[in-house]
């Protein structure tokens, strides 16, 4: 039985569907704050994240039509929220290529009062450390997905979740070094 | 400590983050989308081949022509000189 708050949610993407604006303002209230946080999570840059959430929810706006089972909603909208971040790191990665920029352009330091405490500093370096597939992973694992929504996020079987979740955990305990610890 | 780059995260948005994106979803559904450039890019190359093979093909026929004339004249002239000696 779905629940009640499952439920209501359905119905608010059901009239988000029909083009209802005030449905689509309040899927946005609603989850603004957890995708902004993945969007940090995944691209370490906090000068990205509004531009990169709103072109997620931009995103959502106009493909939510589309969406054909609206009790996945959630799935699909960090689907969408990884996507765009994985894109926003390739073409990233492009520019770094072919402009003749220095890498101080690329790693801005976070200004004051982004960074609350040397272990989420850490956990920021750590993260940096890993591929962008494996940031995902975690970050989906932080935001409550389940092993089957991730599957279904990544396309990709529940034990391939599992195992590379063990790798990318594996992979983040060995470069996290809160400065206190050295 | 995962809370807290959530929470990070979530502090970079301005307030009315959710009208800004309606109004710059809104504007984003009036401009033209990348399909329906393609589109017009492809609708205008068709119209472009066409009126080349057009004008291609009227210039072979007036060659044609032209040069069917002159080997008349030729002929018509050859004929003469023939029939002279």
């Amino acid at each position: 039985m779905e629940s009640t708050a499952t439920t209501e949610l359905t119905a608010v993407v059901r009239r988000a569907q029909k083009g209802d604006e005030s449905a689509q303002k309040e899927l946005i209230t609603l989850y603004q704050h957890r995708v902004a946080g993945f969007v940090y999570a995944m691209t370490n840059r906090s000068d990205y994240v509004e531009d990169l959430s709103q072109q997620v929810f931009i995103k959502m706006v106009r493909a939510i039509d589309r969406l054909q089972a609206p009790a996945q909603f959630e799935s699909w909208l960090f689907r969408l929220a990884r996507n765009t971040c994985i894109d926003q790191l390739r073409r990233q990665k492009l520019r770094r290529i072919f402009l003749p920029f220095g890498e101080e352009h690329e790693n801005i330091p976070e200004p004051p009062g982004a960074v609350d405490s040397e272990e989420l500093d850490a956990l920021r370096h750590a993260l940096a450390q890993l591929r962008p597939q494996d940031r995902a992973l975690l970050a989906l694992v932080q935001e409550g997905r389940s092993h089957a929504e991730i599957s279904d996020i990544l396309n990709i079987s529940v034990a391939a979740v599992k195992a590379r979740l063990h790798r990318a955990r594996e992979h983040l305990r060995e470069h996290y070094q809160p400065q206190h610890e050295d | 400590m995962w809370r807290g780059l959530f929470a990070a995260g979530a502090r970079r948005l301005r307030p009315g983050f959710a009208d800004h994106v309606l109004r710059a979803a809104r504007r984003a559904v009036e401009l033209p989308s990348l399909r329906s450039h393609m589109v017009l890019s492809a609708a205008t190359a068709t119209v472009c081949l066409c009126a080349v093979l057009f004008l291609h093909d009227q210039s072979v026929d007036r060659d044609d022509a032209r040069n069917l004339a002159e080997w008349e004249r030729l002929v018509e002239i050859v004929g003469d000189d023939v029939t002279n000696v």
